[in-house]
């Protein structure tokens, strides 16, 4: 059982970061050039953290706390599973000023409320509101009470939502690559130009083992901050009435109706940047789908991309629920084969750009070029979505009574007989689910795929920002119907994933 | 100080309506009545926590029925403790202390510490106190700011026998010698005739 996740993850994951770190030259650490970008990506990362904060918390005060905010809570996910691509789009079609730095800044914390939210709305809910009640029975106006007593006791989660949104921006690609200038550049950039622009594979090197060294510090305080936080009671038990006083009631409700509308404004601007054209409302882009390669035989037919995609997410549906779910089935053996499920974690903290430019020093030269059996992105793409189907399946297997395995053995059934009898049906839906769940981050995923796919075919993402790399209002009415086809993909697959999370649930 | 009034008080959602009671300073009401009867919601609506829809509460000849529950000098307690967990011992005490020049501050809070016989507790993290110690403290917090009212939410229904009788005659000491106006809230109809002045069923307030 341990055996293919532990080649897997030691052939892809531990022996390309091996490559990586044998071919870096160490007086390219010191280049100054390197860490001008991580001071550069540093600055955009804390104002991304901020607005982050800013935006979040009074929501999160909002939809975590009180009933009936269920739909805009699920809403306010939707941006955070959305590919980073199709994001950049909508904040271009929405904005027309060309300030890089404001573009990339607002696209951030758009992708990144649902972290805020969801991390400090937690921690919110377990707080009593009696003890509000209780401080400013004591005489302390409610900004006092809310500055000395709810801010102190939520600082662990805020402070937990700022690290792993500092790590995602800092880390942004897709963004800082569509919207960006030379004032947001991030070292996950840098890594990407010098690799397939300027063939520096010194640099390149250099520039993935300083975000790595840099990430790694902000996650190790991410999980001495993790222990700070409190247990978290189920939802339901958590949530209270709408406030009673008017002015409560008129907070609530206008943050939920701003809630909505910073979701969906920016959906509804890709949807009629696909409708659009200078001339009017058109279905030309939607046709365009079909017969665009007449004029942008460069970046293929979208059509032909989508189907890639699909190949692709379809491939790394199956490897990443066949690798994670075997990394996660560990949890339930021995100590030992439990460090299994413990790297196959790992990738989480590793940028798209790292593993592709590791996955290509490894498989992507002679003696062994993988490049051409188009093997490698959804390899890459297996590594990014195997922890979160190790963080889908191994809790709903700890969950299931291990005693069913000993009920059926003592009724006659052989081992692994025994096993399916007592975990099948929750690893029948978990398996489906975690698989569902990397077929979608497959779809999205732009870094590795814009390192490891080939001149011809891009993946949709890869093509959307070709497409926008490129002129002319066909490349980007396109670009729009490809990212609007993305968000319909992702959100069935999502939603499809949610339902059978409740069935385990249930 | 002052006594409470609360004049022909209608609360929304709530099972009664139009209730009239009168605490006199120094004194202690025992309000009883079983789970759901409406009890805790009546303190939260005179404390400032949720609005009255009609009626009037009075602090001595204070209206404090509009005004904003930090404004109100009504102190509560829960049945938990409630303590702010970000601050020690000593700080929650002085929380309501805010303003206070430092040495009448400091000197409160020594006394209120001697009190609650926790002085050699005043630096420690509140998440390290026990069940009886932690409701000292917010006993000793709500008292800190001198109210002119305290209501106090089945207060010791988590402690055991022997402390809940000690505590509530430690407490009736404070009321009585500071002439503060209380409400108990109990559904134990034998601790509320050792503990209050008037004992009073919340079916026999209001319609």
């Amino acid at each position: 059982m341990w055996l293919i996740p532990t080649a897997f993850l030691a052939a892809f994951l531990l022996w390309p970061i091996a490559q990586l770190a044998g071919t870096v030259q160490f007086s390219e650490l010191a280049s100054l050039s390197v860490w001008r970008v991580a001071a550069l990506a540093f600055g955009q990362a804390m104002l991304s953290v901020a607005g982050s904060l800013l935006v979040g918390i009074p929501i999160a005060s909002v939809v975590s706390r009180y009933r009936g905010t269920r739909w805009t809570l699920a809403l306010v996910t939707v941006p955070f599973v959305m590919p980073t691509v199709v994001v950049a789009l909508a904040f271009r079609s929405l904005f027309p000023f060309d300030n890089g730095l404001l573009l990339v800044v607002l696209a951030h914390i758009y992708l990144n409320i649902a972290v805020v939210v969801r991390v400090v709305g937690a921690t919110w809910a377990q707080l009593d509101q009696r003890i509000d009640i209780a401080a400013e029975s004591l005489g302390v106006p409610p900004w006092q009470r809310w500055r000395t007593v709810t801010l102190p006791m939520l600082r662990p989660a805020v402070l937990a939502s700022a690290g792993i949104v500092f790590i995602f921006t800092f880390t942004s690609l897709g963004i800082v690559l569509i919207l960006g200038d030379a004032t947001t550049r991030t070292l996950e950039l840098q890594v990407l130009r010098q690799t397939s622009v300027l063939l520096d594979f010194s640099g390149a090197t250099a520039s993935a083992l300083v975000q790595l060294l840099l990430v790694a510090i902000v996650v190790g305080w991410l999980v001495r901050m993790n222990r700070k936080l409190p247990p978290r009671l189920p939802r339901d038990q958590a949530l209270r009435p709408l406030p009673a006083t008017q002015t409560g009631k008129v907070r609530v409700v206008g943050t939920l109706i701003v809630t909505n509308i910073i979701v969906l404004v920016p959906i509804a601007a890709l949807v009629i940047a696909s409708l659009r054209s200078s001339g009017g409302w058109t279905l030309t882009w939607w046709q365009s789908l079909t017969s665009i390669e007449a004029g942008t035989t460069r970046v293929g037919s979208p059509l032909s991309a989508l189907g890639l995609s699909l190949t692709l997410a379809i491939i790394t549906g199956i490897v990443a629920a066949l690798i994670g779910g075997l990394a996660a089935m560990t949890v339930l053996g021995a100590k030992t084969t439990r460090l299994i499920a413990i790297i196959a974690i790992l990738p989480l903290g590793i940028s798209a750009a790292t593993l592709g430019l590791g996955t290509l020093l490894a498989f992507g030269r002679p003696p062994l070029d993988l490049r051409a059996t188009g093997l490698l992105i959804p390899i890459a793409h297996a590594l990014i979505a195997v922890p979160l189907v190790v963080a889908i399946v191994a809790p709903a297997l700890r969950a299931n009574d291990r005693r069913l395995v000993d009920v059926a053995s003592s009724l006659g059934a052989a081992p692994t007989r025994a096993f399916f009898t007592a975990y099948g049906p929750v690893l029948r839906i978990v398996m489906l689910a975690a698989g569902g769940l990397a077929l979608a981050v497959s779809l999205g995923e732009f870094g590795a795929a814009s390192f490891l796919g080939r001149a011809g075919t891009p993946t949709v993402p890869v093509q959307i920002a070709r497409l926008l790399s490129r002129p002319g209002e066909q490349s980007f009415g396109v670009a729009a119907v490809l990212a609007v086809i993305l968000v319909i993909m992702t959100m069935a697959l999502i939603l499809t994933m949610d339902r059978m999370a409740k069935r385990v649930r249930t | 100080m002052s006594d409470l009034h609360i004049d022909d008080l209608t609360i929304e959602r709530a099972p009664r309506s139009g209730i009239n009671l009168t605490v006199p300073s120094g004194t202690i009401t025992a309000l009883l009545g079983p789970s759901g009867s409406g009890k805790s919601t009546l303190l939260q609506t005179i404390v400032g926590a949720l609005p009255a829809t009609h009626g009037r509460i009075l602090v001595g000849d204070r209206d404090v029925t509009n005004l904003p529950t930090y404004r109100r000098g009504i102190g509560i307690v829960f049945q938990e403790p409630l303590l702010f967990t970000n601050m020690d011992v000593a700080k929650n005490i002085a929380y309501g202390l805010r303003g206070e020049p430092h040495e009448q501050r400091d000197a409160r809070v020594a006394e209120l510490l001697d009190w609650t016989e926790l002085t050699a507790f005043a630096q420690t993290p509140v998440t390290e106190l026990s069940g009886g110690q932690a409701q000292r403290v917010a006993l000793a917090r709500a008292l800190a700011p001198r109210p002119g009212v305290l209501l106090l939410d089945e207060p010791f229904s988590a402690l055991d026998q022997e402390l809940r009788t000690r505590l509530g005659t430690d407490v009736g000491d404070v009321i009585r010698r500071d002439r503060i106006a209380a409400i108990y809230v109990t559904h134990d109809p034998s601790e509320a005739n050792v503990i209050a002045d008037q004992v009073i069923a919340i079916t026999d307030l209001g319609s």
